[in-house]
């Protein structure tokens, strides 16, 4: 575990050191201008687009309040979105995957449903919903995220040993029981490494949704604002702040994982 | 005492065109306390024998009667030991060994920890199948069915991927264990020398559609010292040359 934390610390001054090189950068590719009428010279306005991270820190114990809401708001919306696509998909995926009968009849619709950009939903589902309603940008984040969670998990279930199956129902477990003692903790691990990436996959959907859609709170907003009046620290700052929602998610998920499937990690 | 009468499997190919058969019309008298070897080739129908004779699925025609019924689902007194035992990898030796059985009233905690103790599982209760040996993982799937106090224990091809000494061990194990508790034992296996070591009959199959090409009597079984019997090897080489022919 110690060596983790330190993993994951290390991770970010690496990002971090590579982010104020990349600053520096800007600094020799776009020197400085001389002032046209004292002939001094002036800091290039390019540096401002990229910030280093110091300046980007500066911003949170300054404006906490201002990011601690909006992040609030996004891992709210993040949180009950994945919850709503593991409710839907995960039991839908596990039953295609495990019985006979459906797989023919669902996969070919999952499949087809599967490729589509769930972009051209959008539209339907703000008329349908409500432009600004907090139902629409959670409802387009299960949309992404389900299809993600559903194919994962019924491959899953569809590849379980079928001696597993076998043995469980000599035993004399019944066919309902078969999805608690054996489909479910089967697959888990397929479907925890699909959460992961259905994190990263809700993040972009809702940072979507937020800047498209006037939204009050939400740090896809709060950095949509900052770029309106250029200020690139707050910019940022912003994506940081998603950075580490990302990763608070993650990390609970991961606890969530080895808690729940703790025969892979003896 | 198990009676299979007429038995036959078939079922649709790929395409649901044509029906393959996987036995054609076997019938078997296995009396109780009995114990019997399956072999024959790979892929002949072995497996799918056992599997009705479990319950698991249903012949095309025929029937098997065990102790008077009809079989058409899992019996709580018949165990399977699958080849790579079927344990559940995200269940312990615990949860492993009282998976499926009635946990009521107060005599399952008993007849499980006597089980667990008999096959030397003490003190691993809280394992995961990934942390045993292959050995250790036969002797679960031998403790659920002492614990599920199963009168007939059907092994397929249980002990297929032992390195050599710990095969012989768990072989002279299973025979310990069918001589004291009594149960009737029905072994498919593609191991001529772990047939005759455990079958007082042994049941030669033929290519698929499986039928019964001869049925072998071996009055030797029951001593571990049989092994290094000059009976024994006479026997393993009559299967030997039966099966080649």
């Amino acid at each position: 575990m110690k060596r983790e934390v330190l993993g994951y610390v290390l991770s970010i001054l690496v990002i971090l050191v590579l982010w104020q090189l990349a600053s520096w950068a800007m600094h020799w590719a776009f020197p400085p201008i001389p002032d046209p009428r004292t002939a001094e010279l002036k800091p290039n306005p390019r540096w401002r687009v990229l910030p280093g991270p110091l300046e980007a820190l500066q911003v949170f114990p300054a404006h906490w309040q201002e990011i601690g809401i909006h992040s609030l708001a996004t891992g709210l919306r993040l949180t009950v979105s994945l919850l709503i696509s593991f409710v839907l998909a995960v039991p839908l995926g596990l039953s295609i995957g495990h019985e006979r009968w459906a797989r023919p009849l669902l996969s070919p619709l999952v499949y087809t449903a599967y490729p589509i950009p769930k972009v051209v939903f959008w539209p339907i589902l703000f008329m349908l919903l409500g432009v600004q309603s907090e139902a629409a940008k959670i409802s387009f984040i299960v949309l992404v995220v389900f299809f993600q969670l559903l194919v994962s998990a019924r491959d899953a279930a569809a590849n379980i040993p079928r001696d597993y199956v076998l043995s469980a129902l000599a035993a004399g477990v019944s066919h309902a029981k078969i999805y608690w003692h054996v489909v479910l903790p089967g697959s888990l691990p397929a479907i925890f490494t699909s959460l992961r990436i259905s994190l990263g996959l809700g993040i972009f959907a809702l940072y979507l949704a937020e800047t498209v859609i006037e939204t009050p709170y939400g740090l896809g907003s709060y950095i949509n604002d900052a770029f309106g009046y250029f200020s690139f620290e707050k910019v940022f700052a912003g994506i940081m702040a998603i950075g580490l929602l990302g990763l608070g998610i993650y990390i609970l998920i991961e606890i969530l994982e080895r808690w729940l499937c703790r025969w892979k990690y003896i | 005492m198990i009676e299979v009468d007429g038995l036959s499997l078939a079922y649709p190919d790929g395409h649901g065109a044509r029906e393959t058969q996987v036995i054609a019309g076997i019938s078997l008298r296995v009396e109780a306390g009995e114990s019997v070897a399956i072999i024959g080739p790979s892929g002949c129908g072995k497996s799918s024998l056992l599997y009705i004779l479990a319950g698991l699925i249903r012949p095309s025609a025929g029937q098997v009667v065990i102790a008077g019924e009809a079989i058409t689902h899992p019996r709580p007194d018949v165990a399977l030991i699958l080849q790579d035992t079927g344990l559940l990898p995200w269940k312990t030796v615990w949860q492993n060994a009282i998976f499926g059985l009635p946990l009521h009233g107060t005599g399952w905690l008993k007849r499980i920890k006597r089980a667990l103790r008999e096959l030397g599982l003490e003190g691993m209760e809280q394992r995961y199948p990934s942390q045993l040996s292959g050995g250790e993982k036969k002797r679960v799937g031998l403790a659920r069915a002492l614990a599920q106090n199963a009168r007939l224990l059907l092994m397929d091809e249980p002990l297929a991927a032992l390195d050599t000494l710990t095969k012989e061990h768990t072989q002279n194990l299973i025979l310990t264990l069918w001589k004291k508790h009594g149960f009737t034992l029905l072994l498919v296996t593609h191991d001529i020398e772990e047939a005759v070591f455990l079958g007082q009959r042994i049941v030669a199959l033929s290519q698929r559609p499986a039928k019964i090409v001869d049925v072998i009597t071996n009055a030797g079984v029951g001593e571990e010292a049989y092994r290094q019997s000059s009976q024994f090897f006479q026997k393993v080489s009559e299967i030997r040359a039966l099966l080649r022919s």
